[in-house]
């Protein structure tokens, strides 16, 4: 089974959109590319493919929910995850994570940085991207703002500032 | 090819972790939180990786970076400097628990793993050492270095009581050069193995990193301060096959000794690490037949200094290979009016990497192809050639790369009849 179905846009033709669609792992590809200079090429992927990247137990949690993901560089990422979540199913995805939670399958909450509807498997290093950590276990309300995510009891806070390039 | 094997020259400057830092096109040293010298798990199963894939991915050999892998993915390793917890704020023994040490968050969680076989790094015990961390993004904080106490068991996750009460080595703002923290510590008086634990608080944020290191001491040799690299290797010379080179070259010479050498392979942007040895020769297998290489070594000694590179040899393969079997899936997933979307994915079908891959087609009658993306298409006398670009050169064995492009047509566009892989026909999915 591929979860890669949807056309693509070539890669020097996403580098330049304006305004790009972040529906595609290709437009987050260009999403990023705009804010960072990198990321390109986007290279699609399978569902296998994203299983082998985040193992197992992650892909249990992440890969029913997942519409497309691709690949690209940025640094300090060698191999960074583009993942577009299916339209619509952010509520049942935090919902699973809070269940997985609730079973002891997981302990922590979800590792990638949330755009709208997507998101990029790494956080750390890319903190200028403006994403946002999903938080599924309770927060410190005072110091991390958060803001309400699409399922009660997850929220999504800003991400620890401060990491740049050498 | 200079400029790269420049690149590689600079390792001597900064060590072992500099031979083995990715490094972009752009020159960006990729990493930013783990120890490098003593290696930490996440970074020494990730130079595995890299060695085992002969480039382009990461597929270990050590049986516990092969089940850290199957356990918990690829992605640690490609983000092997991300161990970290972002709101640690100090909170290292309430919020971390006994067994999860190593790796505090579902992502690192199978380098918790209890083994005793995980990669290690020779120590003199006593000695004093230059730790090395590597840094993409500075930050000021403290770093902790704690060891086992003695009589700690490697096949049990490591527990806080593992620890020695104390850290025997605390640095605060360690000096930063060349994209590294690196500092002298005095080893702890032990003996065989154990693990080194390093923790770094940052001090501008709550964020904080995690490693294991797994060392032996007396077992190997560590130099008190040496920080002499050792000579360049001498020049390779090359036997080919069809499929895979054998090189062999004059030994490097090292004021304490050398305990290893790394080949490369000069490809595109970024050279490819395509084989560790601790003896001056070495087989690197998955080539492709009828084609040039280049291949160059770098030495190391037990302290982490690597060597400059040698001169690099050329050598091309024989023809007559068997570059493995394969299958295309090729699929137009978008056709407009005069215009359409391909996408095609090659799967590596044989038992051995394809590396670097070349698919050619023919292209059918009244197409044109513009733009690709994942790929370099080039199209000349009605037959299309792709190669991979820098990260998909190497398709390993059993798995898969994609590419895609844009085509004109008139009418539906007809799909090509037959795709050669390094010379070999494909079947089609």
């Amino acid at each position: 089974m591929t979860l890669v179905i949807a056309a693509l846009v070539s890669g020097s033709a996403a580098c330049s959109a304006v305004d790009p669609d972040t529906g595609s792992a290709a437009g987050v590809g260009t999403w990023v590319h705009a804010r960072t200079g990198e990321c390109a090429p986007v290279r699609t992927a399978s569902v296998e493919e994203f299983a082998e990247f985040v193992g197992p137990l992650r892909a249990e949690l992440y890969a029913p929910f997942v519409a497309e993901w691709g690949t690209c560089s940025v640094a300090p990422y060698e191999k960074l995850g583009l993942v577009v979540f299916q339209a619509g199913r952010m509520k049942d995805f935090q919902e699973s994570w809070k269940a997985a939670l609730a079973s002891g399958q997981v302990t922590d909450n979800p590792d990638f940085a949330f755009g709208d509807g997507f998101a990029l498997s790494a956080t750390t290093g890319l903190e200028r991207l403006g994403l946002r950590y999903l938080h599924c276990t309770p927060v410190d309300a005072t110091a991390l703002s958060p803001e309400p995510a699409e399922a009660d009891g997850c929220v999504y806070t800003a991400m620890v500032p401060g990491h740049h390039h050498h | 090819m200079r400029f790269r094997r420049m690149i590689a020259s600079g390792a001597v400057v900064v060590g072992v972790a500099a031979v083995t830092t990715v490094l972009m096109p752009n020159g960006v040293a990729l990493a930013h939180g783990s120890m490098t010298f003593p290696a930490s798990r996440t970074y020494a199963c990730y130079e595995d990786g890299r060695a085992g894939s002969g480039g382009g991915d990461l597929n270990p050999t050590n049986p516990a970076c092969v089940a850290a892998v199957a356990a918990g993915g690829k992605q640690p390793l490609w983000d092997w400097f991300g161990n970290l917890i972002s709101q640690a704020a100090g909170k290292h023994r309430e919020i971390i628990g006994d067994g999860k040490l190593c790796g505090p968050t579902t992502k690192f969680d199978a380098y918790n793993l209890g083994r005793s076989d995980w990669p290690t790094t020779s120590l003199r015990a006593g000695s004093t050492i230059t730790i090395k961390y590597n840094a993409w993004a500075p930050h000021p904080g403290t770093w902790e270095q704690y060891v086992t106490k003695d009589g700690y068991n490697p096949n049990q996750p490591l527990r806080w009581s593992d620890l020695e009460a104390a850290p025997f080595n605390t640095v605060v703002n360690p000096p930063l050069g060349n994209g590294e923290y690196s500092w002298n510590a005095t080893l702890p008086n032990k003996s065989g193995r154990h693990v080194i634990y390093s923790i770094w608080q940052r001090s501008d944020s709550p964020e904080a990193f995690y490693s294991c290191s797994d060392v032996v001491f007396n077992g190997g040799g560590g130099n008190p301060g040496d920080t002499t690299a050792p000579s360049a290797p001498g020049t390779p010379t090359a036997t080919a096959a069809a499929n895979s080179v054998a090189l062999s070259w004059p030994a490097a010479t090292d004021d304490v000794g050398v305990t290893g050498y790394q080949v490369y392979r000069e490809a595109g942007a970024t050279d490819v690490l395509v084989a560790s040895t601790t003896s001056p020769s070495a087989s690197v297998t998955g080539l492709t037949g009828a084609t040039a290489y280049s291949f160059y070594v770098v030495a190391k000694d037990a302290a982490g200094n690597t060597s400059p590179p040698s001169s690099a040899v050329s050598v091309t393969t024989l023809p007559g290979s068997s570059p493995g079997t394969c299958a295309v899936t090729y699929t137009t997933p978008s056709v407009w009016s005069g215009g359409f979307t391909a996408n095609v994915v090659v799967k590596n079908t044989g038992t051995s990497p394809v590396s670097p891959w070349s698919l050619v087609w023919d292209v059918p009658s009244g197409q044109t192809i513009s733009s690709a993306w994942s790929a370099d298409v080039a199209v000349s006398g009605g037959t299309a050639t792709a190669k991979g670009v820098s990260w998909n050169t190497s398709i390993p064995a059993g798995g898969s790369i994609s590419f895609g492009f844009n085509g004109a047509a008139s009418g539906t566009p007809a799909s090509p009849g037959a795709f050669t892989l390094n010379g070999a026909s494909c079947g089609s999915v």
